[in-house]
């Protein structure tokens, strides 16, 4: 249920940032195992985000499970990539694609007692 | 592929403990160990409800001890659980330390952390899951003091019974503060006081039913405060310096910092470094003194802990930029207003309204100066609600001006809707 939750709102964010930059072929894959969840969003667009890379390495730094009950309340409320900052409190893992007009942007979390 | 892994940046214990022993060595300077002794059972017996200043309750001595005291016992919990330090538990240890000058103590904090660990067990997850709850839900430590203190009882009945509804409050106060995350959006950096008012509005409602009256008060130092001046300046300039060096002995990446909206959860150590903090925290310090001098105000308790306040959250949402038009906006205010621009009121509620300051970041500085004239109507008019049994006023006034005017900002700014793809 706890896992089920907090994927819910990371794909939440996910779809609202593509959302958000004018990415509409979107598909999206949730794999949930007991060792980890891994969130994958791709979509076509002609070009790819501006400042995707820059802002990976600024937001996914570390994985805070201290905050993650308190912050990721805060998910979704607002049509902001700001709120990408707070993704990084939940998850341990990003990486950034492009090939052949398709961005897919993937998160891992993975599970801690 | 890109992989997304940066380096990890904290703030070291080692620069909080040196801290919190500063604040206790400051406190031996200014009285001998038997008047700090007999101060600090002073502050242990005060209702400590707002605005109970304890260099007027206690002397400035022990007000330092007390503030030393606890900020090292609220590090030394971090510590124990395991937790690297980032801008928000950097931001609740100093939030601490500050409001130590005006309203808790070891006596009225305990409980309220306890009842946080209560619930952290019944709700089996780990303690470290609690810790910015039991950092800044003490901002209700006055209802167990009230209890304890201030309504007559005897203290055989008086202490346990504040203890036990500080519990209980301690226990309440996770999961409330999560779910008003979200009515304010993030604007309000003190979404604690936010929780927290709202609780002492529900407690202060039913102690009133039942005719016991709780009011705010008034009990507040305002005699030389040069030595104070002369310490702050001090702090503030040995935090620019230690910044600088840390950070390369340059302020290389603070024009970054000051593009921020400074909105929750900006954890400036995280996405910066430490020794750019610490420039940030001397930099708010010295506006801070500014706004002070201008309004030709009294250092005392209150107004050092709501600098250190400001310090505490340039780590976690505060930079020059955001809290300028806030205090602008808060000033003009006070001096058109029915307010003593210098008076003590009127300058922590400049220093802790910069609460709204992500307000001022992210929509621009008119939008930050229009929050802080409405702040200033709003906190003057929402002590009562509490009685003063919510420390953290400004954010309880901060949590309801953003809720406001984020809708209306948001038409000014975006008045129509993009209705295409």
């Amino acid at each position: 249920m706890y896992e089920r939750l907090k994927s819910k709102k990371l794909a939440y964010v996910l779809i609202g940032y593509y959302l958000r930059h004018q990415i509409t072929d979107i598909q999206l894959d949730i794999k949930m195992t007991k060792e980890k969840t891994v969130i994958s969003i791709h979509g076509r667009t002609p070009e790819k985000i501006d400042g995707i890379d820059e802002l990976c390495e600024q937001t996914f730094k570390t994985r805070r499970v201290e905050f993650e009950d308190y912050y990721d309340e805060l998910l979704g409320v607002r049509d902001s990539d700001s709120e990408l900052e707070i993704m990084g409190y939940l998850v341990d893992e990003a990486y950034s694609s492009y090939q052949d007009g398709v961005l897919t942007f993937t998160i891992v979390r993975v599970i801690k007692d | 592929m890109l992989a997304l892994t940066t380096p990890k940046k904290y703030i070291s214990y080692r620069f909080l403990y040196l801290f919190g022993i500063g604040l206790i060595l400051l406190g031996f300077a200014f009285d001998s160990p038997e008047r700090i002794f007999t101060g600090m059972i002073e502050i242990l017996h005060s209702p400590s409800n707002l605005l109970t200043d304890y260099f007027a309750l206690a002397g400035v001595g022990a007000t330092f001890f007390n503030s030393g005291l606890i900020t090292l016992i609220s590090i030394f919990m971090v510590q124990r659980m395991n937790l690297s330090i980032n801008g928000a538990i950097c931001a609740g240890i100093m939030t601490v330390a500050g409001f130590s000058f005006f309203g808790k103590d070891l006596f009225n904090s305990i409980p309220i952390m306890a009842g946080c660990l209560l619930y952290a067990k019944y709700t089996r997850v780990p303690p470290r899951s609690v810790v910015l709850a039991m950092l800044f839900g003490t901002s209700l430590a006055p209802v167990v003091s009230f209890i304890a203190f201030g309504m007559d009882l005897p203290l055989a009945l008086g202490v346990p019974l504040g203890s036990l509804v500080g519990i209980m409050v301690g226990f309440i106060i996770p999961p409330t503060s999560t779910l008003f995350l979200s009515f304010h959006q993030g604007f309000n950096l003190y979404n604690f006081g936010f929780t927290a008012g709202i609780i002492a509005m529900a407690l202060v409602g039913v102690l009133r039913m039942f005719g016991i009256d709780v009011d705010t008060k008034k009990d507040l130092y305002l005699g030389d405060d040069t030595q104070f001046k002369i310490i702050l300046i001090l702090f503030f300039i040995f935090l620019i310096v230690v910044g600088f060096l840390k950070n390369g002995k340059s302020f290389k990446g603070y024009g970054s910092l000051l593009k921020e909206s400074g909105r929750l959860a900006a954890d400036f150590v995280s996405q910066f470094n430490d020794g750019l903090v610490f420039i940030n925290m001397g930099l708010c310090g010295f506006i801070c003194l500014i706004y002070v001098f201008v309004s030709d105000g009294v250092i005392n308790g209150p107004v050092i802990g709501g600098i250190f306040t400001v310090l505490a959250f340039s780590a976690f949402g505060k930079h020059p930029r955001n809290i300028i038009p806030t205090l602008t906006g808060i000033f003009i205010a006070n001096h058109f207003s029915i307010h003593e621009l210098n008076s003590t009121s009127a300058i922590v509620s400049g220093l802790f309204g910069t609460c709204i300051a992500p307000l001022a970041g992210y929509y621009g500085w008119p939008f930050g100066i229009a929050a802080g004239f409405i702040h200033t109507a709003m906190v003057n008019n929402i002590g009562f609600l509490h009685g003063g049994l919510n420390l953290y006023n400004n954010g309880f006034s901060g949590g309801f001006v953003a809720a406001i005017l984020v809708p209306v900002f948001d038409l000014i700014v975006k008045p129509r809707q993009e209705r295409t793809l």
